[in-house]
């Protein structure tokens, strides 16, 4: 398991907590941008935005993650990633409060999640890495974002 | 020596004077009137009994005559002398040189009987006395007592006895003394009455003049006295009053003085106030000047301060545009990052390129924060500058305020020490007012002091005329008036003045009462 999770991620803060992502996941990283709403849709799920043409629906990681939402700043962004979804892969935008840097996380930074702490369900979690006194919560964004209500929505855009 | 007595007794001495003299009068004339009716009684007898002698002395010259017998003629004038009477019960008798008793009328037993051995019931030889007298004078009186008719003892009787010396008769004719007496006494008695009578009538009535003199004049000494003495209290309150009214105002001008002096300060006083309320106006106004100054330059140092803040925004704008390129060139390193991953081994060089932009952009943003942090700072800084010189303006307002209001007030005090000036001075002229008027005062009561010596002196000397009075009145007392008076000796004149005039006693009382010169007043009058 711990094999696995080397390599190089993108983190992004979330409520002052440093999260990753596998880098070969994050297709696009752009800065905030107005967002269209659509009805009928969960309350994470903030809507759709149009980016070159392509409407990716956008949602907000603090809301499903559980936690309060956050005004948007200057350094909110949304990271466009592409997952995994029923037939094909999906491109889904979340919302975070500040992108920090690429990482390169060897193996033995890496630790398995402890099952208690965290306000993300333990699931999600790849693991927890080790830097510099730091630690990051590695996520598994299929899991996060793979979601009866988002997979529809990526399907009907 | 008169001054001894009092006017009352005085008075009544005039009606007891006048009343003895009349006695003194009468009493001389007493024994003369006695003896004049005495004498005339002797005459009378005489006269009668010589009138009897020449009854004898014709009988007897008859005899010689030869128209009778002396025997005949001396019987015939026997008869005619036995029946001559007079006065109804006198009579005369006749007897010889023996003594013997030749006619009698009354006594007829002692016809021809001898008279030597009779005697009255004193002793007394009549009828040897007749014969005396007329062998000595040939005629004379002699008294004796002798049996009056119609009364049982002797009664004096006084006999003229005339020597008939042809026959050697006595012949005799006499007259009680009694009856003279009687006669004497009725007359004397009516001379007595009348004179008691008017004795009492003379004493009543210069009693009561004396009363009627007297007591009026007890009441004017005593008006007089009180009077003298109301006035005497009087003038010592007038003058004990207006030796304090002068007190008092020379007091007050002394009072006054001091109050001069006051005012005399007060007024310097008042003009320094005066002079330095107008030099911290003028202060006030220099100040004012100066904080107008301070505050116009406060206005200018606010303008540029206010410049330099918006510099400062300008220059955050551009910083803040700064960041932003900076971020986005983050982003776009990131972006050229996944990109790399993506083309996994044709990108590693690219995603080192890509790590260099993101360090260059990392350094930009860190460039354009540090910037910011300074340009903050500045802002900060001069927000502080901004606030300290508002402060200060407010403080300089503050303070051309209170100045403004220094100058006010200042003014005002200035205004007000002119009224007060003012003021003074019309106190200063009230109180030299005041001070004429009260050196008017300290003069009237001067004068007022002196009248009421005067009055004093002359009340003084009322009461010596009143003592006068007084004296005349009551009698000289053992004391003057001026000098200081021992009750002993008044008191002992006292007792010497009633004793001397008990009838005008009630008398003495009252003006002693009243006659103060042993008493108090006396010596009240004393301390004038």
């Amino acid at each position: 398991m711990s094999d696995s999770l080397a390599g190089k991620y993108l983190t992004f803060i979330l409520d002052n907590e440093e999260y990753g992502i596998a880098l070969l996941k994050v297709k696009e990283i752009i800065g905030m941008m107005p967002i269209t709403t659509v009805p009928q849709t969960p309350e994470y799920v903030k809507g759709v935005i149009n980016l070159r043409g392509k409407v990716i629906p956008v949602s907000d990681l603090r809301l499903r993650f559980g936690m309060s939402a956050a005004d948007y700043t200057e350094r909110t962004c949304i990271i466009v990633v592409e997952i995994q979804g029923e037939a094909a892969t999906i491109q889904i935008g979340i919302v975070v409060d500040a992108v920090s840097e690429v990482m390169n996380i060897k193996a033995e930074e890496v630790e398995e999640a402890p099952s208690f702490g965290t306000k993300v369900e333990t699931d999600y979690i790849l693991g927890m890495a080790n830097m510099d006194g730091q630690v990051k919560i590695l996520l598994d964004i299929d899991r996060v974002l793979t979601d009866d209500a988002m997979a529809k929505v990526a399907h009907a855009a | 020596m008169l001054n001894k007595f009092k006017l009352s007794t005085r008075i009544l001495m005039l009606g007891v004077i006048i009343v003895i003299a009349f006695s003194a009068v009468f009493g001389w004339l007493y024994p003369k009137i006695k003896g004049n009716m005495y004498d005339a009684k002797y005459l009378k007898t005489r006269h009668l009994v010589e009138a009897a002698y020449s009854v004898a002395a014709h009988y007897a010259s008859q005899a010689e005559n030869g128209a009778m017998t002396q025997e005949a003629a001396q019987q015939q004038a026997q008869e005619t002398l036995q029946a001559m009477r007079y006065e109804s019960d006198d009579y005369f008798w006749i007897n010889d040189m023996t003594p013997r008793m030749i006619m009698h009328p009354m006594n007829t037993t002692l016809n021809g009987k001898d008279l030597s051995g009779i005697k009255d019931p004193n002793g007394k030889y009549l009828f040897n006395e007749f014969v005396a007298v007329c062998k000595k004078d040939g005629a004379g009186f002699v008294d004796y007592m002798w049996p009056k008719p119609g009364v049982d003892a002797p009664q004096p009787k006084i006999s003229y006895v005339k020597l008939f010396p042809q026959w050697n008769w006595v012949i005799g004719s006499g007259i009680y003394i009694d009856d003279v007496q009687k006669e004497f006494a009725g007359l004397f008695t009516v001379i007595f009455a009348v004179l008691a009578v008017i004795t009492v009538a003379a004493i009543a009535v210069s009693w009561l003049m004396a009363r009627s003199i007297a007591k009026p004049i007890d009441h004017i000494i005593q008006s007089l006295n009180t009077g003298s003495d109301e006035i005497a209290s009087a003038s010592s309150q007038v003058s004990s009053a207006s030796q304090s009214l002068a007190e008092g105002a020379s007091e007050q001008a002394a009072a006054i003085e001091e109050t001069s002096a006051s005012l005399e300060e007060m007024a310097s006083m008042t003009q320094q106030n005066a002079d330095n309320a107008a030099q911290a106006n003028h202060l006030m106004k220099d100040a004012n000047q100066v904080v107008q100054r301070a505050t116009s330059e406060m206005t200018d140092l606010t303008a540029s301060m206010g410049q330099i803040t918006t510099a400062s925004e300008e220059t955050q704008k551009i910083v803040k545009t700064i960041d932003e390129i900076a971020f986005q060139t983050n982003l776009l390193a990131l972006n050229a990052a996944v990109e790399a991953a993506r083309a996994g081994e044709a990108g590693a060089g690219f995603a080192v390129v890509a790590d260099e932009v993101r360090n260059l952009a990392i350094r930009a943003a860190e460039a354009a924060k540090n910037t910011s942090a300074l340009i903050e700072d500045t802002a900060k800084r001069v927000q502080d500058g901004s606030e300290l010189v508002a402060k200060a303006n407010g403080a300089f307002s503050e303070v051309a305020g209170s100045a403004s209001k220094v100058g006010d007030i200042v003014g005002e005090i200035a205004a007000a020490s002119t009224e007060q000036a003012q003021g003074v001075e019309q106190i200063n002229n009230a109180v030299t007012e005041m001070d004429k008027v009260v050196q008017q005062n300290a003069a009237t009561a001067e004068e007022s002091a002196s009248a009421s010596e005067e009055m004093n002196a002359q009340a003084e000397q009322m009461k010596h005329m009143v003592q006068g009075l007084v004296t005349l009145v009551e009698g000289q007392r053992s004391k003057s008036a001026a000098a200081p008076v021992k009750r002993k000796p008044a008191a002992a004149k006292r007792r010497v003045n009633k004793g001397a005039a008990p009838a005008a006693s009630s008398k003495s009382v009252a003006p002693e009462k009243l006659i103060p010169f042993g008493d108090n007043e006396g010596d009240a009058f004393q301390d004038f």
